[in-house]
């Protein structure tokens, strides 16, 4: 890539905030919120199992877990150099690609053995 | 003509105390939109917890379900929706300006261009809601 990992990591930024911002609200309502508030009733689990095991559910697993994750990483780190934590910025860096990394191998993993 | 080597250029960094976004309305709005990025990979993972409770069989299914009708965690959850909805919010009206005023050539009204994404997000939520209820 031209001018190093800067413009991919930008890239990867600008995806995951969009992937984020269309299927976050809804995932979190749905998931989280929708039965215990009592706006919907609780899906049983063949129902769960059948949507979780999907090849397209898959897919989405792989895209929107390494995306949300790698737009929280570049986003934490611009924080950290606007903090005046420019000097740490390297070790910073490390520390929070390293951890999107991980979660990207677990939502991989994940993904092939559902 | 000097014989000192040319200088290279730093970058200007404006000196400012630690707290400085605590002190004008604006930057701390800016410090809780980028602070949305953390709930954006809490998700990220818990989307990944809930698919391999689901796939561990109908106890652990179970066991996740109950988790989240606890009151501490549907509160902590209350909490997860407002700052995914503030992500999605600024980023929609950053769009105008990330996107450009031009989409396939032809000029766009600002408006336009975040009133197309808000329509979007509503049909991805309601193809969500339809799959996964």
């Amino acid at each position: 890539v031209r001018g190093g990992p800067e413009p991919l990591r930008w890239g990867m930024f600008a995806a995951g905030g969009m992937v984020a911002a269309l299927v976050l609200p809804a995932l979190v309502l749905l998931l989280c919120l929708a039965a215990p508030l009592g706006l919907a009733d609780p899906v049983p689990h063949p129902a769960a199992e059948a949507v979780v095991s999907h090849l397209a559910f898959r897919l989405a697993l792989v895209v929107v877990v390494p995306l949300g994750l790698l737009h929280a990483a570049h986003r934490v780190l611009a924080a950290f150099m606007d903090f005046g934590l420019r000097p740490f910025g390297t070790p910073v860096a490390l520390v929070l690609f390293s951890g999107a990394m991980a979660g990207t191998a677990f939502a991989v993993w994940t993904a092939l053995t559902l | 003509v000097s014989d000192a080597a040319p200088r290279t250029p730093r970058p200007y960094v404006r000196r400012l105390p630690a707290w400085w976004v605590l002190t004008k309305g604006s930057w701390l709005l800016f410090l809780l939109r980028e602070i949305t990025s953390l709930f954006v990979a809490y998700v990220a993972v818990l989307l990944v917890v809930y698919a391999r409770s689901v796939a561990a069989g109908p106890e652990a299914y179970e066991g996740f379900v109950a988790w989240t009708r606890r009151p501490g965690v549907v509160a902590w959850h209350l909490v997860v929706l407002a700052a995914v909805l503030w992500h999605t919010v600024t980023w929609f009206v950053a769009t105008p300006t990330a996107i450009g005023r031009f989409v396939a050539g032809r000029r766009v009204a600002p408006a336009a261009l975040v009133a197309g994404h808000y329509a979007l997000w509503l049909a991805v939520s309601a193809a969500l809601w339809w799959v996964l209820r």
